[in-house]
């Protein structure tokens, strides 16, 4: 995504700094939002972004503009993705995820961003609890699902999806679960979790283990609940 | 069934003009085809890895050898069983190669004649259960197919003959595949230069360079053990060397460049037509209930009331009864004893009609009561293996062997071990790791009642009723729970994982459940009927002797103070050693005449069923496992039987339990 401008990281650390600022005074960040600069830490730049026209001045109180807003809630976005990545993915402590998140927000752009928001299963909020602007893969979920890359242990009964690859170190697994055709692009319905995993693949029916089903990573197609399907099933609905 | 090892295999094969290998992936009929082009019998099942040995024929039409293999999942071995067949592969004088694929499963089949074809070898592709194919929508374009992989192509339905000449045909002019795969640049280099270090071999070598390349490192010194070492460790060096070139193991980069051709194939010359049958759909809907996690337990719990009615009542009842009571005392047994009473010598006399007598005794517990049951249980049981149940009981019982450290791949031959523990000994070579060979070994031979054993027990609990049968069956799996449970907490070593096909179900035919069954009762009547006889012999002598009387008294304080059993009980564990079926089958008796209350009765039977394997099966735990393993077993067996019967005699007497 082009920008119009680039906005120099510590105008960047300003943006931030509102939007907390308004977050904390118990007002929702949005366009029209105001704020009381006196605390801020980098104060002295806002001149700057009024100069830029992301922030203004209305009725004597400085407040966000459109563009303002939308820019600061995709680095706020970024940085607390960047939080949760930290803290979930590399299991870094706060204090550590509080240094580290703030050079790797650069680093995401809007796409990676969607990506790793993904990834992470839309997160809601960020380690320290506060909530994560939902991005356009977030909305995008409620009417379709992204092609996501999941172990089958992520799918349920009933679900269907193509192989996205198998991903384990043993040779002689590998080629087996390949030889009964679990290979990649191929469509899979996974039947069973219980008592064991068992997965239609073309006319064949393989059964295995956990171990294995983690090993075995697909994209689930359209989430479809497993009692809407017209096929008669037994067992428990949830 | 004929066994051979795989050396003596070897140069049988090769004192042969011509000579072909059967291939192809597990449970596709490979053995029903080998039937059919030899004419000898091979047990046939609807459950993949029941063939563990190499079996061959002559076949009956021309002058060459058929050599059935164990399945073979792809060209990467992951057991000793498929060890076996990649090296029968690369053995010497192989002139052909028949592959006996799915039809409905095309790509399944291809990958896998893609595979064999870089082998260089002449090959003959066979498309068997054309039947199931047709039914499920798809039709194959044969002769396109065979043109484009430039070897005969035939269809085939073995179990209706259907094909026979077309195949016999085509494997009298086989082709060398003229289908080529390319791999990438970094492949092909490396397979150049393990080309270069290895010697000339009857396959070609970028055949085995691929296997290689494709295999876990720790298999190649076993894939290519006749390359001397040094140059097993260049081999090494190129295919570490390769792999560092690729994120993905080789083994998925080499398949991706042949799983590429495989849908080019499957699109060109494989049409398939939409729509699902009742049929199938019903049959989805029975696939649903026996896995289930909860209906599955019922529909088992239904399978063995079914068993239970037919082997336990019906043949343990009414067909004994009428053996027994009618054939065998009134018809039987007065003329036969007439005869024999006309030999003056008392000594002679006695040993065929006497306590001990090999007619009234040996011969009358083999064909009036253990022949019947087993045969009953033989039909029951070959009707379950054809119909495709058993690997669906295995994805059932997956959780709780797992607890045991044993993956759900051991279900096999545990289940396997309901039929003959011998067998089922045997097939515990498709187990990956050798401590859960032991551990399945082990629990084998403690607590898996074979067929014979089996129906005879049914049939007491025919009179000590079914709450009685789920106790029973309930303590023997807690005891082989908790057995398991400690054999892998000393037994060193990781469990391995538990990946199987499940076959479609299928309506099981009737003739071949007879061909079975008649093998079988065959086989019981000549391996196990002499056992019957030597172990009468054997008491008849003891008795003599007083030998019987002095084990007895030896055993006493165990069988009647610690088990509370009659001390004639004894005879039936001392016979036990023999066959547990003849122990049981005394045991039988006893109750019969009353000599045991109901009691004494269930916990006989749970001592003589956790009590140690027959002679057929230790002889085999000594040829699998070794003589030190082997006396482990036996000696913890054989004392755990009389502590775990002698636990729950005293438990069930002081809770008061009654049945």
């Amino acid at each position: 995504m082009a920008r119009d401008f680039q906005i120099k990281e510590e105008f960047e650390e300003l943006h931030e700094e509102i939007w907390i600022t308004i977050e904390e005074s118990g007002g929702e960040p949005q366009e029209g939002a105001s704020f009381s600069p006196d605390k801020l830490t980098f104060k002295k730049d806002l001149p700057e972004l009024i100069k830029h026209n992301l922030l203004k001045e209305k009725n004597g109180e400085i407040v966000f503009t459109e563009k303002g807003y939308q820019k600061t809630r995709e680095l706020i976005r970024r940085h607390r993705l960047a939080e949760r990545v930290l803290g979930d993915i590399l299991n870094l402590d706060n204090d550590e995820i509080e240094h580290s998140a703030c050079k790797y927000e650069h680093v995401l752009d809007e796409e990676s961003a969607d990506s790793v928001c993904t990834l992470l299963g839309h997160p809601r909020s960020c380690p320290h609890g506060k909530m994560i602007p939902p991005g356009k893969c977030c909305e995008e979920r409620a009417v379709y699902a992204r092609p996501l890359v999941v172990p089958l242990t992520e799918l349920e009964e009933g679900e269907t999806g193509t192989v996205a690859y198998i991903g384990t170190r043993d040779n002689s697994r590998l080629s087996y679960l390949t030889s009964v055709g679990i290979i990649t692009d191929r469509p899979v319905e996974l039947i069973r979790k219980r008592p064991s995993y068992i997965l239609k693949v073309d006319e064949s029916t393989i059964a295995f283990d956990e171990k294995v089903a983690r090993e075995i990573f697909v994209r689930p197609k359209l989430k479809v609940r497993p009692h809407r399907r017209k096929r008669w099933r037994f067992g428990w609905r949830k | 069934m004929e066994c051979h090892d795989s050396g003596a295999m070897l140069r049988e094969i090769s004192s042969f003009n011509k000579k072909y290998l059967l291939v192809g992936q597990p449970n596709v009929g490979k053995s029903v085809i080998f039937s059919l082009l030899t004419g000898k019998y091979v047990n046939v099942s609807n459950y993949p890895g029941t063939t563990v040995e190499i079996m061959s024929g002559k076949s009956a039409e021309s002058d060459y050898l058929v050599v059935d293999t164990p399945g073979l999942g792809s060209i990467v071995p992951r057991s000793e069983d498929e060890m076996v067949s990649i090296r029968m592969l690369m053995s010497e004088g192989i002139s052909g190669l028949v592959q006996v694929g799915d039809a409905k499963n095309m790509r399944r089949t291809l990958l896998l004649t893609l595979t064999l074809s870089e082998a260089g070898v002449p090959m003959v592709l066979d498309l068997n259960m054309a039947d199931e194919a047709e039914r499920r929508g798809y039709r194959i374009q044969v002769e396109e197919l065979s043109r484009h992989l430039g070897i005969p192509v035939v269809m085939t339905v073995a179990t209706e003959k259907k094909g026979k000449e077309e195949l016999i045909k085509a494997m009298n002019s086989p082709g060398v595949p003229s289908i080529t795969i390319g791999y990438d640049k970094k492949i092909e280099d490396a397979i150049v230069e393990i080309e270069n270090i290895l010697p000339e071999s009857p396959v070609s070598k970028r055949f085995i360079a691929l296997t290689l390349l494709s295999a876990n490192l720790s298999m190649v010194d076993e894939i290519i053990s006749h390359v001397d070492s040094e140059k097993r460790q260049q081999i090494k060096k190129i295919i570490l060397k390769t792999q560092a070139a690729y994120s993905e193991p080789l083994s998925q980069v080499i398949m991706q460049s042949r799983t590429a051709l495989v849908e080019k194939l499957v699109r060109d010359h494989v049409i398939r037509r939409e729509g699902v049958s009742i049929t199938k759909r019903f049959i989805y809907s029975v696939e649903d209930i026996s896995t289930h996690p909860i209906l599955g337990l019922f529909v088992l719990a239904f399978v063995l009331y079914l068993l239970y009615e037919f082997v336990g009542v019906f043949a343990a009842g009414t067909v004994v009864d009428f053996f027994e009571g009618t054939v065998f005392e009134k018809y039987l047994i007065p003329p036969l004893v007439k005869i024999f009473s006309v030999i003056p010598i008392k000594l002679v006399r006695d040993f065929f009609i006497g306590k001990y007598g090999q007619i009234t005794m040996g011969l009358t517990y083999a064909i009036s009561i253990v022949f019947p049951i087993v045969t009953a249980f033989f039909i029951a049981f070959s009707i379950l293996e054809d119909s495709g149940y058993l690997p669906r009981l295995a994805v059932m019982l997956n959780r709780g062997f797992s607890k045991m450290g044993l993956s759900g791949k051991a279900v096999v031959p545990m289940v396997l071990g309901l039929g003959c523990g011998t067998m089922a000994t045997l097939v515990t070579r498709v187990l990956e790791t050798r401590r859960e060979r032991i551990i399945t070994t082990l629990l084998l031979a403690l607590g898996i009642p074979c067929s014979a054993q089996l129906g005879v027990i049914l049939g007491m609990f025919a009179v000590l009723g079914n709450k009685a049968l789920i106790f029973f069956f309930t303590l023997i799996a807690v005891q082989l729970l908790i057995v398991g449970y400690l054999a892998s907490k000393i037994i060193p070593g990781t469990s391995a994982v538990f990946v199987t096909e499940v076959p479609p179900y299928r309506v099981p035919r009737i003739s071949n459940v007879l061909t079975k069954t008649y093998y079988r009762a065959k086989w019981f009547l000549k391996e196990a009927v002499p056992l019957f006889l030597i172990g009468t012999a054997f008491l008849f002598f003891a008795d003599l002797t007083g030998l019987l009387n002095a084990i007895i008294k030896f055993a006493s304080p165990v069988v009647v103070g610690w088990l509370n059993l009659p001390p004639k009980a004894t005879e039936a564990f001392i016979v036990g050693f023999l066959r547990r079926d003849y122990g049981a089958a005394g045991l039988f008796v006893m109750f019969e005449k009353g000599m045991m209350d109901t009691l004494q009765a269930f916990v006989s039977l749970i001592t003589i069923t956790l009590f140690i394997p027959c002679l057929a099966n230790l002889l085999v735990i000594i040829k699998e496992r070794g003589a030190k393993i082997a006396a482990a077993i036996f000696s913890f067996v054989f004392s755990y039987a009389f502590f775990a019967g002698g636990i729950i005699n005293i438990a069930l007497r002081t809770l008061g339990v009654r049945f």
